[in-house]
C-alpha cells in the first residue's frame, strides 16, 4: 500500500472552488486553441462523479462540448483509432478515464500517452485526464514525460456527501458488511479512528488478529465511501493475514467484501468468484448467498439470483434479506403474487426492516392496487425515512393519480435527502405543471437545470411550462436550448413539435413548418416509435439510488403509465407459470400491453395535457397537447386518440335513442357500426392496423355516414404511410363531420398528411383552416371518454373479441362488460366464465372472480383450457391468502397440464410450502 | 491550433499563453531566431556549431544531451538559423516522436525514419530527385510492400513515383510509430536488408548533396526519450550501423545514457546542455548572478517584467531550479492566481501559491521512501544513476547541475516538504 504525504490546504477549500478555478486556463486554451493537459486525481468515485458533474455544467454555460473516452474501451485498443477519436476541432473538452486498465502492460501505457500527449500538443486540444491517485502515482513513474507535460494537477480530495454514502449503502443493501445497521454516519470519523487503531497497534504476531479486524473495517468503510481502489488494496492486506490466521469465517468474510469493492468497480465476475471463493470456505454463512443473490440481480442474472436466495433460505428459513431478495425476483420477473408473498415473509421475518415495504409497495403500484401501494411505501419510510426511493415511488403515484399535492411532498422530502438529483427536480416540475402551477414548475426545471446544465429535457420541459403559461415566445429559448443539448432522436423530435407549436400559436407558420419538418426528418417510422419517459437516458443522474438498469427500465415505465388507477397495471396481476400452455389471446395481451406501454409510456407532464388541458389558457393548449400519441406522430397521432374519444360522444347519443321503440331500428345499425368503430380504435391502439382497418370498413358497410369512421381510416392509412388512401378519407370526413370542432380535427389531420408528404404549403392550408374551425384547440384535443358498450349487438362471439381487445389495452372494467355481455347471450361459454374471472382479478376482486373460474372450469371440455382456469384460480385463493386451495388448485392445473414444471413453478410452489409450514 | 505569435506580453493574458510548457521555438519563416530564445553562459551549441563547420573526411555524428527540460529541442531548432551552418549543410530537423513510438524503438525503425523524413523533406522544400534513383526507390519499395501488406494503404499514385514513394514512407512511418503489428513486420523485412536500406538513405543523401551542393545535416530530436535500455541497443550495440548514413547527424540521448560506462567510447563526440545553475553545489543560499541574469532574460523575452513585481521574480526563478519548464510552470500558475485576484502585478504571494500547488501535485505522487531520499540528495547534492535515484530525476523531483563535477539537488518547491 503507498503511503503518500497529505496536500496542504490550499486557499480555494471547496472542490467547487478548486474546479472553477480552473476555468480561466481552460477559457484561454481554448480561445487560443492551444494544448491544455490537466491531471484529475480522486479518490472517491463519487467526487469524481461530482467533480465531473460541475465542469461539465460550466462547459456548457460557455457552450463548449465534452467528449469523454474510456481507454479501457476495447475499440481503443488501438493506439491510431484512440488518436483519431480526438477529432473535434473546437470547443471541446475531452475526458480521458480507464487508465488504470493499461497500468498490467506499462509498455502500452507509456506508448499510448506519449502518442496522445503529441497528438493533444499537436492539436492544441484541451483534455482532462481523470486518475485515482495510485493511478496518478503509477502513471507519473511509467510515463515520466506525460507527467512532465501536465499543466495542471487537480487534486479532488475531498469526501464524498453524507447522502450519496447514505444512500449507496442503503440501496446497495448488502449484508455482511453493517449495512442493515442504519448506521452510515460519521464514515470519516470511523475510518480516522480506524486508522489511527491501526498506527498504535504493536507489530508483534499477537497483534495479528485485530489488525485484520481493523483492515477489515477499514476496506468496508472505504468502499463505503467509494474508495474502492484503496478498499480493495486494504482488504487484500486483511486477506493475507487472514489466511495466515486460519480462520476460515473470517477469510469468507474478507473475501465477502472483496467481492463488493470488485462488484462496484463492475468487475462482476471477480465479485462472483470471491462470493464463491467465500462459499467454499463458509458455506453456512448465508449473507454471501444473499449477496450473490443480489449481484445476480444487479447484471440481470436473474435465475441465478434465485437460486443464490434459495440457498439462503435453505439455511436460514426466517432470512429477511434472502425472503426481500427472492421478492425483487420475482417482481422483476413479474410474477407478482410470488413477489408479494416473499415480501410478506422478508417483513415477518424482521418488521422492522424498509426494503420489502418498499418491495410490496412497487409490486402493488404495478398492480394498480395504488392504496396498499402508498401504505406500503409509507410504512417503509416510517421504518426508515431517509430511504429515499420510496418517497421517490410514493410521489410518482400520487403524481399517476392526480394527487398532485402530495405527490409534491413525496418529491420535496426527496430533495431534502438528496438536494442535488436534477432528475427529481424535473419531475417535481413536470407535478407542478399537471397541477397547473406552471410558476413553480417553471422554477423546479430551473433547478434541474441549474443542477445539471446538460439537462436537455429539462430545458424542453421548461419551454413547455412558459408555453402552458401562455408565456409562448419565452418558451423558444429553452427549446433551442434543449436541441443543443439532447441527444436522444426520440426527445429531439418532440422538442422540434413543440417548437414547431408555440411558433403556430404566434402564427409563425414559416418557422412552424421548418421545426415539423426538423421533426419529420428525424421521423423514421411514424408510429413505431417509443416515447421515452424520463431523462435518465439522457445526462442526469438517476432520481432513485437504484442504479440498476433493469430496475430503472421497469420503474420508468412504470412512472409513465397512464392515469387510470385501475386500468394502469404495469404487469398482469395473474400470470400462467410457463408450464401452462398460453392461449395466442394471452400472448397477445402480453404483447399490446408492451405496445400499450409504449404508446403510454411519457412523463406525467403529457397526461397533464389530458387532463388540465380545459384549465388552461386556449392559447396553450396546442402546446400542452404534446403527450405521448402526439410525439409519435407529429400532431398526427394526437388526432387519432382525439377522435376516438370523440366517437364515443357520438355513442353515448345514439345509445340513448336506441331504446325500445321504432326509432331503435333505425339506429340500430349506426350503433352497431359505433361498436366496430370502437374496435377500431381498439386495434389502433395496439398498433394492428391491418385489423383496424378491417374493423373501420366493417363499420362503414354499417354505416355510410358515419363521418368518425372515415377520419379514423384515414388516419390509420396515414400510420401506414398510404397517403393516396388517406387523403380522400379525410376530405370525405370533412364532409360528413358536422360541428367545426369535429371538421378541425380532420383538418388537422390532413394537415398532418401534408406534412409527411412534404408538401409544406398545403400543411399550411390545413392548419391554418383546423386553426380557424377551433381557435381553442386548434383541431388539437384529447377528452378521454368511457365507453358504452352497445346493448343490442346479439353476437357472443363479437362481444368475446371486444372484450378481449379491452383486456390488451388494459381496460378490465369495460373489459368485463363485454365477456358478462357475452355469458348473458351464451350461459354455458367457459372462455367467457374464465375471462370474466380474469378481469375481474386484474381489478382486485379475487371474490367475485372465483365463482366464475369455477363455472368455466365445469364448462370447459379442453384439458389445457381448464388447467389455464385452475392456475388461475390458484393465483386468486394465494391473493386471498387461502394457500390450501391455491396449492390444491394448482396441483389441479398440473395434472390436467402435460408440460414439464420450470424452475419458477418449483419455486412458488417451496414458497407456498415455506408460507403454509410457517 | 492558432499560428503563435511570439510577442512580449503587456498583460495576464497574453503572459499565459507564453508561458506555455513546452512551446515550440520554431525559428522564423525566413530562417531567423526565435523571438523568445535567449543564450546561456558557456552554451554548449556554439561548440556544436563549432565542430559541425570543422573540415571531415566523414560527415560526423554527435550526441547532444541534457537535462529533461533544459531547453534542447531549442538549442536545437536555433542551430538551424545560423547562417554558417546553413551555408555548409542542407540541415532538417525533426522530432523522432514524429516517425516511430519513442517507448519501443530500435535501429531499424531509426533507420526508416532518417530515410523517410530525409526523402519527404527534400520534396516537402520543392527538391526533385533523379528519376532513376526514383525508380530504385520504388523497386526497394515494391520489395517490402511485398512482405508488409498493410503498408500498401499508404500508396496514393500509380503515377508519379516521387509521390507514390514519398506516400510510402509517410504510411511506413505512421504504422511503425502506432501499429505494433505492423512495426514487428517492417523490422522483420528491413532486416533481411539492412545494408538495402542504408544504400537506400546513402542514395537519396547524394542525390541532395549533388543538387544541393549541401550535405544533409540531420537533426533527431526526442532520441533522449526512448528508456536507457533500448538507447544502449541503437548506440551502443548497433553504433556501427547508425554510423553509416553518409550525411552529419546530431542526435540528442538521455542524461542516463550520456553517463553510462557504455557511452565512454563516444563521448569526444557528445555534448550536454546543462540546467541553469542558480546556485553552487550543498550552498542553495548563494545566488549566482550569471544564472539568475539568464532566467530573468527568459522571462522578460515572453512577457513585459512591470507585471511582475521583483522580488516574486527573483522568488519564481530560484523556484524553477534553472530549468526553463519549470520557470514557465511557476510563472503560468501564479499568473492564474494573480488574474483571478484581478492584479496588476504578480507579487510574492502569488509565485508561493504557485509553489504550494506544485508542491501539493508531488505529494500525491512521492512516497515516504522518495521523501527519505530527497532529503538525503538535500543535504549530500549526490548524484548517482542508480535505479532508486533514476525515477526521481525522470519526475523532476531532484534536478541536475553540471560544473566542475556533477550534482544534483531537490527541486526548490520540494524543500519545504521535506520539513514536515
Amino acid at each position: 500500500m503507498i503511503d503518500f504525504i497529505q496536500p496542504e490546504i490550499k486557499e480555494e477549500d471547496t472542490l467547487v472552488e478548486r474546479l472553477l478555478a480552473l476555468m480561466p486556463g481552460l477559457e484561454l486554451s481554448m480561445q487560443w486553441r492551444r494544448p491544455c493537459i490537466l491531471l484529475a486525481a480522486y479518490g472517491s468515485e463519487y467526487v469524481r462523479a461530482d467533480s465531473a458533474s460541475v465542469l461539465e455544467n460550466h462547459f456548457i454555460d460557455r457552450s463548449w462540448k465534452t467528449c469523454t473516452l474510456h481507454l479501457s474501451s476495447k475499440e481503443f485498443r488501438s493506439t491510431a483509432t484512440l488518436i483519431s477519436a480526438f477529432n473535434q476541432t473546437t470547443n471541446t473538452v475531452y475526458f480521458v478515464d480507464g487508465l488504470g486498465s493499461l497500468l498490467h502492460t506499462p509498455v502500452l501505457l507509456s506508448s499510448t500517452l506519449n502518442h496522445l500527449k503529441d497528438a493533444i500538443q499537436a492539436r492544441g486540444q484541451c483534455v482532462i485526464f481523470w486518475l485515482t491517485y495510485k493511478e496518478l502515482a503509477a502513471v507519473a513513474r511509467i510515463v515520466p514525460d506525460f507527467w512532465a507535460a501536465r499543466h495542471q494537477l487537480l487534486d479532488l480530495a475531498a469526501s464524498p456527501k453524507p447522502e450519496h454514502i447514505l444512500q449507496t449503502a442503503l440501496e446497495s443493501a448488502w449484508q455482511g458488511t453493517g449495512e442493515y445497521d442504519g448506521e452510515f454516519a460519521d464514515t470519516e470519523a470511523k475510518i480516522s479512528v480506524r486508522e489511527s487503531f491501526l498506527t498504535e497497534l504493536p507489530s508483534s504476531a499477537e497483534s495479528a488478529s485485530v489488525r485484520a479486524n481493523l483492515m477489515l473495517n477499514l476496506g468496508i468503510l472505504n468502499w463505503r465511501r467509494g474508495e474502492y481502489e484503496k478498499a480493495n488494496e486494504i482488504l487484500q492486506d486483511a486477506l493475507k493475514l487472514a489466511t495466515r490466521l486460519q480462520d476460515n469465517w473470517f477469510e469468507a468474510q474478507c473475501f465477502n467484501a472483496i467481492a463488493l469493492v470488485a462488484s462496484s468497480l463492475g468487475k462482476n465476475d471477480e465479485a462472483i468468484d470471491s462470493y464463491k471463493q467465500a462459499i467454499q470456505l463458509a458455506p453456512e454463512q448465508i449473507f454471501v448467498w444473499n449477496n450473490l443473490g443480489n449481484l445476480c440481480i444487479k447484471i440481470n442474472r436473474n435465475d441465478e439470483a434465485l437460486i443464490a436466495f434459495q440457498k439462503a433460505i435453505e439455511h436460514n428459513p426466517s432470512d429477511p434479506v434472502a425472503w426481500n431478495g427472492l421478492g425483487d425476483v420475482y417482481s422483476r420477473r413479474e410474477y407478482l403474487d410470488d413477489a408479494i408473498a416473499a415480501y410478506r415473509k422478508s417483513i415477518e421475518c424482521s418488521p422492522l426492516l424498509p426494503h420489502p415495504w418498499n418491495g410490496l409497495g412497487e409490486v402493488y403500484a404495478g398492480m394498480g392496487r395504488n392504496n396498499e401501494a402508498v401504505t406500503a411505501y409509507q410504512k417503509a419510510i416510517e421504518l426508515n425515512p431517509r430511504f429515499v426511493t420510496p418517497w421517490l415511488r410514493l410521489a410518482e403515484l400520487f403524481a399517476k393519480q392526480q394527487r398532485y399535492r402530495e405527490a409534491v411532498k413525496g418529491y420535496q422530502q426527496a430533495l431534502l435527502l438528496d438536494p442535488k438529483n436534477s432528475a427529481v427536480w424535473s419531475d417535481l416540475g413536470v407535478v407542478y405543471l399537471n397541477a397547473g402551477k406552471t410558476g413553480d414548475a417553471v422554477e423546479a426545471f430551473l433547478k434541474a437545470i441549474d443542477l445539471n446544465r446538460g439537462f436537455g429535457w429539462a430545458y424542453s420541459n421548461l419551454g413547455l411550462a412558459y408555453a402552458t403559461d401562455g408565456k409562448v415566445k419565452e418558451s423558444l429559448a429553452p427549446y433551442m436550448k434543449s436541441l443543443e443539448l439532447l441527444r436522444d432522436d426520440e426527445l429531439i423530435k418532440t422538442t422540434w413539435n413543440r417548437l414547431a407549436n408555440s411558433y403556430r400559436l404566434l402564427n409563425e407558420y414559416d418557422k412552424a413548418i421548418q421545426a415539423y419538418q426538423q421533426a419529420d426528418a428525424l421521423l423514421a417510422e411514424p408510429f413505431a416509435d417509443l416515447y421515452p419517459a424520463s431523462t435518465e437516458s439522457e445526462t442526469a443522474p438517476p432520481a432513485g439510488a437504484v442504479t440498476d438498469p433493469e430496475a430503472e427500465t421497469s420503474r420508468t415505465v412504470e412512472r409513465s403509465e397512464t392515469e387510470s388507477d385501475e386500468s394502469s397495471a404495469t404487469a398482469p396481476a395473474e400470470e400462467a407459470p410457463f408450464w401452462i400452455f398460453e392461449p395466442a389471446w394471452e400472448s397477445q395481451i402480453e404483447h399490446s400491453r408492451s405496445i400499450a406501454d409504449s404508446i403510454t409510456t411519457t412523463k406525467a407532464i403529457h397526461s397533464s395535457s389530458q387532463t388540465e388541458a380545459d384549465t388552461l389558457p386556449a392559447a396553450t393548449q396546442v402546446a400542452l397537447e404534446d403527450k405521448p400519441n402526439q410525439e409519435i406522430g407529429g400532431l398526427t397521432m394526437q388526432i387519432s386518440s382525439q377522435v376516438f374519444s370523440k366517437f364515443f360522444a357520438n355513442a353515448d347519443r345514439s345509445l340513448l335513442m336506441q331504446e325500445g321503440d321504432d326509432e331503435i331500428k333505425t339506429q340500430a345499425e349506426p350503433a352497431r357500426a359505433s361498436v366496430w368503430n370502437e374496435m377500431g380504435n381498439v386495434h389502433f391502439l395496439a398498433g394492428a392496423f391491418e385489423k383496424a382497418i378491417q374493423a373501420y370498413n366493417k363499420a362503414l358497410t354499417l354505416d355510410r355516414s358515419f363521418g368518425w369512421a372515415y377520419c379514423n381510416l384515414g388516419m390509420t392509412y396515414l400510420a401506414l404511410e398510404r397517403y393516396a388512401e388517406s387523403i380522400s378519407l379525410l376530405q370525405k370526413s370533412i364532409e360528413l363531420l358536422k360541428s367545426n370542432k369535429d371538421r378541425a380535427v380532420a383538418w388537422n389531420g390532413l394537415g398532418n398528411l401534408y406534412r409527411s408528404l412534404n408538401d409544406y404549403d398545403n400543411a399550411v392550408v390545413a392548419y391554418q383552416k383546423a386553426d380557424d374551425l377551433d381557435p381553442g384547440h386548434a383541431g388539437v384535443r384529447d377528452e378521454v371518454g368511457h365507453f358504452n358498450l352497445v346493448s343490442n349487438t346479439e353476437d357472443a362471439q363479437a362481444w368475446m373479441e371486444l372484450g378481449e381487445l379491452f383486456l390488451k389495452s388494459n381496460s378490465y372494467r369495460e373489459a368485463a362488460k363485454c365477456f358478462q355481455k357475452a355469458i348473458e347471450l351464451e350461459p354455458f361459454n367457459g372462455a367467457a366464465h374464465s375471462n370474466l374471472a380474469f378481469s375481474l382479478s386484474y381489478q382486485a376482486k379475487f371474490k367475485e372472480a372465483v365463482p366464475f373460474y369455477l363455472k368455466s372450469i365445469e364448462l370447459l371440455r379442453d384439458d389445457k383450457e381448464k388447467a389455464i382456469s385452475w392456475n388461475r384460480l390458484g393465483n386468486v385463493y394465494r391473493r386471498l391468502n387461502d394457500y390450501d386451495n391455491a396449492i390444491a388448485a394448482y396441483q389441479n392445473a398440473v395434472k390436467l397440464n402435460h408440460e414439464p414444471m420450470t424452475l419458477v413453478s418449483r419455486a412458488r410452489f417451496s414458497l407456498l410450502g415455506n408460507c403454509r409450514v410457517d | 491550433m492558432n499560428k503563435f505569435d511570439y510577442s512580449v506580453a503587456t498583460d495576464f493574458d497574453r503572459a499565459w499563453l507564453n508561458f506555455e510548457l513546452d512551446l515550440p521555438l520554431k525559428p522564423g519563416r525566413n530562417g531567423e531566431p526565435n523571438p523568445f530564445y535567449i543564450d546561456r553562459p558557456g552554451n554548449p551549441i556554439t561548440e556544436l556549431t563549432d565542430a559541425l563547420l570543422a573540415p571531415f573526411y566523414r560527415p560526423p555524428k554527435f550526441f547532444f544531451s541534457g537535462h529533461r527540460g533544459c531547453g534542447k529541442s531549442t538549442e536545437l531548432m536555433h542551430l538551424l538559423t545560423s547562417e554558417e551552418i546553413k551555408r555548409k549543410y542542407w540541415p532538417i530537423n525533426f522530432s523522432i516522436r514524429e516517425e516511430a513510438d519513442v517507448i519501443d524503438i530500435d535501429f531499424r525503425d531509426l533507420l526508416l525514419g532518417i530515410g523517410g523524413r530525409l526523402f519527404r523533406e527534400y520534396r516537402r522544400k520543392g527538391g526533385e530527385l533523379p528519376e532513376q534513383l526514383l525508380k530504385e526507390l520504388n523497386g526497394w519499395k515494391g520489395k517490402v510492400e511485398k512482405n508488409v501488406s498493410t503498408v500498401l494503404e499508404g500508396r496514393v499514385s500509380e503515377y508519379e513515383l516521387g509521390a507514390s514513394i514519398d506516400a510510402f514512407f509517410a504510411s511506413a512511418g505512421m504504422k511503425m510509430k502506432l501499429e505494433p503489428a505492423t512495426r514487428v513486420e517492417l523490422r522483420q523485412v528491413v532486416e533481411t536488408d539492412i545494408t538495402g536500406l542504408i544504400a537506400i538513405i546513402n542514395h537519396i543523401i547524394a542525390a541532395i548533396y549533388s543538387r544541393e551542393s549541401r550535405i544533409p545535416l540531420i537533426l533527431i530530436d526526442d532520441m533522449d526519450k526512448p528508456d536507457l535500455e533500448r538507447a544502449r541497443a541503437i548506440f551502443h550495440d548497433r553504433r556501427e550501423i547508425m554510423m553509416q548514413p553518409n550525411c552529419a547527424i546530431v542526435y540528442t540521448v538521455s542524461s542516463a545514457l550520456f553517463y553510462s560506462k557504455e557511452f565512454d567510447s563516444i563521448r569526444d563526440q557528445s555534448l550536454f546542455l546543462p540546467n541553469i545553475n542558480l546556485h553552487p553545489a550543498q550552498d542553495p543560499n548563494t545566488h549566482i548572478s550569471t544564472g539568475y541574469q539568464t532566467m530573468e532574460r527568459f522571462v522578460s523575452l515572453r512577457m513585459d517584467t512591470r507585471l511582475i513585481h521583483p522580488s516574486a521574480l527573483e522568488m519564481a526563478i530560484s523556484y524553477s531550479g534553472g530549468v526553463f519548464r519549470e520557470m514557465a510552470r511557476v510563472l503560468r500558475t501564479a499568473i492564474g492566481r494573480a488574474r483571478r485576484r484581478k492584479a496588476d502585478q504578480i507579487c510574492v504571494e502569488d509565485v508561493e501559491w504557485s509553489a504550494r500547488e506544485i508542491r501539493n501535485e508531488y505529494r500525491r505522487i512521492l512516497d515516504k521512501e522518495d521523501i527519505k531520499l530527497l532529503k538525503k540528495v538535500n543535504k549530500d547534492n549526490r548524484l548517482e544513476y542508480t535505479e532508486r535515484l533514476r525515477p526521481m530525476l525522470q519526475l523532476l523531483a531532484l534536478l541536475e547541475y553540471r560544473d566542475e563535477e556533477n550534482w544534483c539537488d531537490v527541486h526548490p518547491v520540494l524543500r519545504s516538504m521535506l520539513d514536515d
